[in-house]
């Protein structure tokens, strides 16, 4: 297991050599000069000139993303063309709010969409069932923007129950953890709910119930488990769209974090900083996807036999 | 069975329990916010939560300053903060004038060819650093020549050629010959006055902001907020802070802020979404600010490029605007007409010869110029979505003298880069100056081709008629000499002037004397509560 722990971590580094030189590539070919960004309407030439100069502009392509990977091997991310802070210091200060706002997400997502999934295959073709994956599709319909903006209106200006921006303590993390888990917990609902339907349909649930076992020991025990499968793998996609969705969820409830950052960063083509968000987006997708491949290996031990 | 159902019951009860005790604690920090007094650390909502705490005011803003440092950006978002810790020689007033901030008085004297060139300048005496260091004269000539090295504020460096130093509080500014634009030049905040022993010491003025301003830096939380509390040292007592500390939130999205300033947990906004404006107007607990703005708005052409270097072409498209539509659809009515080629409300704007809305002027210029209108191609370029609305009401009006105009949406950046390398036929843009002089430099300077010239205009006779304002240091003299090239502009349509929007901010009815002015600046350091 350790070992294809540490195969999987050595993929890594490829993985982010491909990723920065591809965005370094479209960041370069796109239109869009860093240095007019951050002089304005006003700047004159000169100026325009002198600053292409001061932060290496003029020099080819591939010089300069040699600069920047050599400079990346000794751990140093570069310098922002705009704010003239360290890459890293800024992703540093605001990766912990990006981190709980996704954590808190994909919580209440799992949290509500897994009960959801099963009550709503156990009680299939109800109305129970209806409901719940009426709740799914508004929930992969609804754009997070919009449920946003909605929640801030009644819960934080007609209830007062949550400040409407800013991430001073727990209670900035709840409206946009719904705002946010709400879309994945939608998906995550509606494969555990055919996950679940294609177990209990199984002849060793029927062995099971003939034998007088208890259904809820059944679910519990015996199906839940093995429909686990493909909603940890959904969950675990999960987590690449919630780092998306953050983007705008960070925007609409004023939350520092890395998906605004990067958006204000794409926008000015403040390329360093960009490549230093990306960066650690593709490391903590790719986490995640190990800690997913690992977690199989716990619910399901021919998995687990095959990492050995 | 029915274990499940006593399952289900257990998690509804749980779930009933959580709710009850969020809401429950809640709803004394709303009751304590209706009654508007709260005592600091007894809530949760202390941090974030409404400000009614009277030593502080909330400010909330768009978009974050780039950098704490005064020379190290050109971002409008920065000398709102800049302004708090820092002071310049001078400052703008209300009426967007400069007068005097840390120099007490000044005076000019002819250079050896009888041009007004040299401006001798006394300082305050006793001023106080944050550090608690005392303002000098060498700490001017060090700001000055700090701020000559950063490219981002080169356009406001270059008035001032040389500076000396007469005695701790006077000195001199040597201009390359009179200049009217110095004084203006001395208020941007690039030329902000900084300590000497810092500068030379290497300080980064971005993580250690250190001026003579009416604010001190406290806290820079980046993408949410920044701290300021008021500096007990300041030394004009007519402007010292009444109020103590101040937060300046960070809340990008429009709707959001607005909500914030109903909610109580700001208590100023700075730029305000016009579909917000009639909302707000009703509350009683908030008072609104509109005032027009000098940002002069404009369909711009490629005058290098056929047939838009056609002026009856160009006088045809300028007629058959219909501005006062452009300024329902785009701005929600937020905004007035230009009736001229440069901003009205500046020194030496001139209305005069100017093309008026007319479709039927319109034609006349189309029949003049004998083209078949269906044969011009006209792609507008829009970077956001108020331009895109413009360019709706543009295409509509064009339509009536036969020209078929796109629209197409590019971002900002791309924008900026596109319509600076000229490769463009049209586009919607704008301009905001504190000065006409500025502005005529900025816009139609034609040494600024590829860069701020977006028109593309070279007219020597404008050329020199900017060239002779910049150097006429006589406000009188040098309103006649705007004027004229204000009616030169209004003859030749080099752009079709659209609109000056409205700057909008809106605030907690409970904060006295506050204004802002035409170019949107604003004075914390005068506000008071009620």
């Amino acid at each position: 297991m350790w070992k294809y722990i540490g195969k999987r971590i050595v993929y890594l580094i490829p993985v982010v050599i491909g990723v920065t030189f591809m965005v370094f590539l479209i960041m370069n070919m796109a239109p869009g000069d860093p240095v007019k960004s951050i002089l304005g309407e006003q700047a004159s030439p000169e100026a325009i000139e002198e600053l292409r100069e001061e932060l290496g502009l003029n020099d080819n392509i591939l010089i300069q993303y040699k600069n920047y990977f050599l400079g990346l091997i000794k751990g140093d991310m570069g310098i922002s063309y705009k704010s003239k802070v360290g890459v890293a210091e800024e992703i540093g200060a605001r990766l912990p709010t990006t981190a709980k706002l996704s954590v808190i997400a994909i919580a209440i997502a799992i949290s509500l969409s897994i009960p959801l999934g099963i009550i709503a295959a156990v009680k299939q073709n109800t109305w129970i069932d209806s409901l719940t994956m009426f709740v799914a599709l508004l929930g992969v319909s609804v754009p997070v923007f919009w449920l946003g903006l909605m929640l801030l209106l009644f819960f934080s200006l007609k209830l007062g129950w949550f400040p409407v921006s800013g991430a001073a303590n727990w209670k900035s993390f709840i409206l946009p953890g719904i705002a946010l888990g709400f879309l994945s917990m939608a998906s995550i609902a509606r494969v555990t709910r055919s996950s679940m339907l294609e177990v209990i349909r199984q002849d060793y649930i029927r062995t099971a119930r003939s034998k007088g076992v208890p259904y809820n020991t059944i679910i519990r025990k015996h199906a839940l488990k093995n429909a686990l499968i493909p909603t940890i793998t959904v969950a675990g996609l999960q987590i690449g769209t919630l780092l998306g969705g953050s983007v705008l969820t960070e925007t609409v409830f004023g939350l520092p974090g890395i998906g605004r950052l990067m958006i204000q960063s794409i926008q000015g083509r403040d390329l360093p900083m960009v490549l230093g968000c990306i960066i650690v987006f593709t490391v903590a997708f790719s986490i995640v996807n190990l800690i997913v491949d690992i977690i199989y290996a716990f619910v399901d031990p021919r998995i687990k036999s095959q990492y050995t | 069975m029915f274990k499940t159902k006593r399952s289900l019951l257990i998690m509804l009860v749980i779930l009933a329990m959580v709710l009850s005790v969020v809401g429950c604690s809640n709803s004394n920090n709303a009751q304590s916010s209706s009654s508007g007094e709260t005592t600091p650390g007894t809530s949760d909502n202390h941090i974030a939560g409404p400000a009614i705490d009277k030593d502080t005011v909330v400010i909330a803003t768009a978009d974050e300053t780039p950098s704490l440092s005064a020379a190290g950006h050109n971002a409008v978002a920065g000398d709102y903060v800049n302004k708090l810790t820092y002071n310049g020689l001078f400052r703008l007033n209300k009426d967007i004038n400069p007068v005097p901030d840390l120099v007490k008085e000044y005076t000019v004297e002819e250079d050896e060819n009888g041009e007004k060139s040299i401006w001798v300048m006394t300082l305050h005496e006793g001023v106080k650093f944050h550090d608690g260091s005392t303002l000098t004269s060498d700490d001017i000539i060090a700001s000055l020549a700090d701020a000559k090295t950063h490219p981002e504020v080169l356009t406001y460096t270059t008035s001032v050629v040389k500076t000396e130093k007469v005695d701790d509080l006077t000195f001199k500014i040597y201009t390359d010959g009179a200049s009217s634009s110095l004084l203006y030049d001395l208020s941007h905040h690039s030329n902000s006055i900084r300590p000497k022993a810092l500068i030379d010491a290497d300080n980064d003025f971005n993580a250690n902001p250190i001026g003579t301003g009416p604010y001190k830096f406290v806290e820079w939380t980046r993408g949410e907020q920044i701290k300021f509390t008021a500096h007990e040292e300041y030394f004009d007592s007519d402007r010292a802070p009444k109020i103590k500390n101040i937060v300046w939130k960070i809340i990008p999205e429009g709707s959001s802020r607005t909500i914030a300033l109903e909610s109580g947990e700001v208590d100023y906004v700075i730029e305000l979404d016009s579909t917000s404006l009639d909302s707000l107007k009703a509350n009683p607990d908030i008072s609104v600010l509109e005032v027009p703005s000098l940002s002069h708005n404009w369909l711009t052409v490629n005058n290098e490029k056929v047939p838009f270097d056609n002026l009856n072409v160009r006088k045809a498209v300028c007629s058959a605007i219909n501005r006062e539509d452009v300024i329902t659809v785009a701005l929600n009515g937020a905004g007035v007409a230009t009736e001229g080629q440069t901003p009205e409300g500046m020194l030496g704007f001139s209305s005069e010869d100017f093309d008026n809305y007319d479709v039927e002027a319109a034609k006349g210029y189309m029949d003049a110029w004998g083209g078949d209108p269906s044969t011009i191609e006209l792609d507008i370029i829009c970077s956001n979505d108020t331009k895109r609305r413009a360019g709706e009401v543009i295409q509509a009006n064009l339509k009536e003298i036969g020209i078929n105009a796109n629209l197409s949406t590019m971002d900002l950046a791309t924008y900026l880069s596109v319509t600076a390398e000229g490769n463009f036929t049209g586009f919607i843009g704008g301009y905001t100056s504190s000065n006409m002089v500025s502005f005529l430099q900025g816009v139609f300077l034609s040494s600024n081709i590829n860069a701020s010239n977006k028109t593309r205009t070279a007219n020597p006779e404008l050329d020199a008629l900017i060239n002779k304002a910049a150097k006429t240091v006589d406000q009188e003299e040098r309103r006649k000499v705007l004027e004229e090239a204000s009616i030169l502009l209004n003859k030749n349509a080099y752009q079709m002037p659209l609109y000056q929007n409205y700057m909008i901010s809106a605030h907690s009815s409970g904060l006295d004397n506050t204004f802002i002015s035409a170019n949107g600046d604003f004075a914390v350091q005068e506000w008071s509560w009620k």
